[in-house]
């Protein structure tokens, strides 16, 4: 019986990753194993229920396939490490085909938390959409939407006619499906809106996206990891940007040690001052509030710097209020 | 902390890094740098390391798909003008032997391979100079177990330039990572030490010609495969030279170039392609440095953006 049970899993790879975490003794397994199998299949199955059969006669190819985080690299030829730095779990993978059409891929990523799927979609975002889910960017022959806590790719080599309806039909049919929304990063609402660019407003807790408006150090000494929250936006008009970060600690300590850091390494001056002007001619100014580091770069004045200093301070403050 | 941060402040400070640095991270031009390749002609003091840039305002015939005759001819053309030879059999022979075992390194990533075009227009002038067919290896995947490259005597490496989620582009250095079984041990620190790639006995010494591809260089990345036509441009251009770093630096400055244009603003590559830099002051493999570089450019130079 238990046998067939397994065999008929539909989906083996959640058994592989049950085989990550138990442990080695086939007996405790086993016994581990028929007690989770129930929840297995369950949480197995959800990711394959947000995908419709068949869209305007496109249909499902073959068999779905799921990858894991030491897996994604054969999917994913240079972008795995993308993902992987928002904490994705799986991906589950679909291909539908209709005669005489280009393929569309669809493909739904678990990443666990809402603030990771949002993270992903405000990577690379261009400008605000919310047709789809809890906000979107389409592409010539590519939508992508985040909700709750997945991100949702939906792409086809090259789009005609038909792929864009299908492809449309498709983002709309997985939106309804998924049913949890997921609520943005709290660092996200101690952005001051005054002069902001807001489609620039980009999330990460990962070191190597700190650099992503703004060359600022091929270093971690800001200390950004899995347990800071970080947030980068650009204010003012395309040619004369400044750059918001804020970056917030598990604690006050660990904030202020980031702020040594980043005084000792790029701006010993602003231990007497709230800003300094660079060689290049710009101001950068940077200031710390119990976990909350908050750095102002690339303005033309120092006014500039201190107020959105300022706002960015007074933002936090009323939050935490 | 193990090591001082190259930080935006140290690029503006110090001026033997502001050159390299500035133009990688924030487009700033300057000076300095030192130039060591790892195979063929070593630069002097104060020689500069050429680098040739070759368009065709005629060259496609389709996405990443050129004439062969033309691509032929421009690689030729490049050839030559790297080699001061007037003739392209004589410059091809100065970099290939009759009795060299040459491995073609190209790239099979499905979006924006290396044309096939270009691979046969290598293939025939190493023939051309008398290599037995045999003794040709055209590959990307599995050259760790592919006997004609595990023998190699020579290398030509070929690829498109695109952008890349992770190291900021790939290019040039970047293609050697097939000669390691394990590719993803080298993407730490968003693949800083790239360049060790070009230390292996396997590589070392070896490589002849360095080519990379800008057809339709990719100059931003969406999406899951970090691809999407609508960031593709075409430039119709080859960039060629014995110094990989240098060919990959003029080849970042150009995508930086297209980056600013498209979007209106500066735009740095998000991550930096910070393992250029490091190939030049971290290891020595070549150099990053515009003002070390003697940049050539042949053919079509309407909006050639360096």
């Amino acid at each position: 019986m238990f046998i067939v049970m397994l065999v008929q899993l539909p989906i083996a790879i959640e058994v592989h990753m049950m085989n990550r975490i138990l442990p080695s003794s086939k007996l405790v397994r086993f016994i581990i194993l028929l007690f989770f199998i129930p929840i297995m299949t369950t949480s197995a199955q959800i990711l394959s229920d947000f995908l419709p059969k068949a869209i305007n006669e496109w249909e499902a190819l073959g068999q779905d396939r799921y990858y894991y985080p030491e897996t994604l690299y054969d999917y994913i030829d240079g972008g795995a490490e993308l993902f992987i730095s928002y904490g994705f779990e799986r991906v589950i993978s679909r291909t539908y085909r209709r005669s005489g059409q280009p393929d569309i891929q669809v493909e739904i990523f678990d990443m666990v938390e809402p603030k990771n799927a949002f993270g992903l979609h405000s990577h690379g975002r261009e400008q605000l959409d919310d047709t789809y889910g809890q906000g979107s960017q389409i592409y010539q022959g590519a939508i992508l939407f985040w909700k709750g806590p997945y991100y949702v790719s939906i792409v086809c080599n090259y789009q005609t006619s038909m792929t864009e309806k299908a492809m449309e039909t498709m983002a709309h049919k997985i939106d309804k499906k998924i049913k949890e929304e997921g609520e943005l990063p709290e660092i996200v609402s101690w952005i001051p809106e005054e002069d902001l660019a807001p489609e620039s407003v980009f999330y990460f807790h990962h070191y190597v996206w700190v650099n992503a408006f703004y060359y600022i150090s091929d270093d971690n000494f800001l200390n950004i990891d899995d347990k800071t929250d970080a947030v980068l936006a650009k204010y003012g008009p395309q040619d004369a940007r400044y750059y918001l970060l804020l970056i917030h600690y598990e604690n006050a300590d660990k904030a202020s040690e980031a702020y040594r850091n980043f005084l000792h390494q790029y701006a010993p001056e602003l231990k007497d001052k709230q800003a300094v002007e660079l060689e290049d001619g710009k101001w950068t100014g940077s200031r710390l509030d119990q976990e909350l580091l908050i750095c102002v770069f690339n303005g033309d004045t120092k006014e500039a710097v201190e107020t959105l200093l300022d706002r960015a301070q007074n933002t936090y403050v009323s939050a935490k209020d | 902390m193990n090591r001082k941060p190259i930080t935006r402040r140290t690029l503006l400070k110090r001026s033997a890094l502001a050159s390299i640095g500035g133009f990688l991270y924030f487009s700033r031009s300057g000076q300095t740098a030192k130039a060591l390749t790892s195979a063929l002609p070593e630069t002097g003091a104060g020689e500069k390391t050429r680098v040739i840039l070759i368009r065709d305002k005629d060259l496609l015939k389709g996405y990443n798909t050129p004439f062969p005759g033309k691509i032929q001819s421009m690689l030729d053309q490049a050839v030559m003008a790297l080699t001061d030879e007037k003739d392209y059999l004589d410059a091809w022979k100065k970099l290939i032997k009759p009795d060299d075992i040459v491995g073609i390194k190209s790239n099979v990533w499905s979006y924006m391979p290396t044309p096939p075009e270009l691979e046969q227009a290598i293939k025939q002038r190493v023939m051309g100079v008398g290599v037995e067919e045999k003794n040709i290896g055209i590959k990307d995947r599995g050259i760790i177990n592919d006997p004609v490259f595990q023998n190699s005597t020579a290398l030509i490496n070929t690829r498109p330039l695109r952008t890349h989620a992770w190291s900021g582009v790939g290019s040039l250095l970047k293609n050697y990572i097939m000669f390691i079984p394990n590719p993803s041990s080298l993407h730490g620190d968003s693949c800083a030490d790239l360049a060790t790639l070009w230390r292996l006995p396997v590589v070392e010494g070896k490589t002849r010609l360095n080519i990379l591809v800008m057809l339709n260089p990719l100059f931003h990345g969406v999406g899951r495969h970090h691809f999407n036509k609508e960031f593709t441009w075409e430039y119709k251009g080859l960039l060629v030279g014995f110094d990989p770093v240098a060919v990959d630096s003029v080849g970042v400055r150009i995508l930086q170039a297209k980056r600013k244009e498209h979007f209106g603003e500066e735009r740095p590559l998000n991550p930096p392609a910070k393992h250029i830099l490091l190939a030049d002051t971290r290891h020595r493999l070549g150099t990053a440095d515009p003002d070390k570089i003697e940049l050539i450019k042949l053919g079509w130079t309407e909006d050639c953006l360096i």
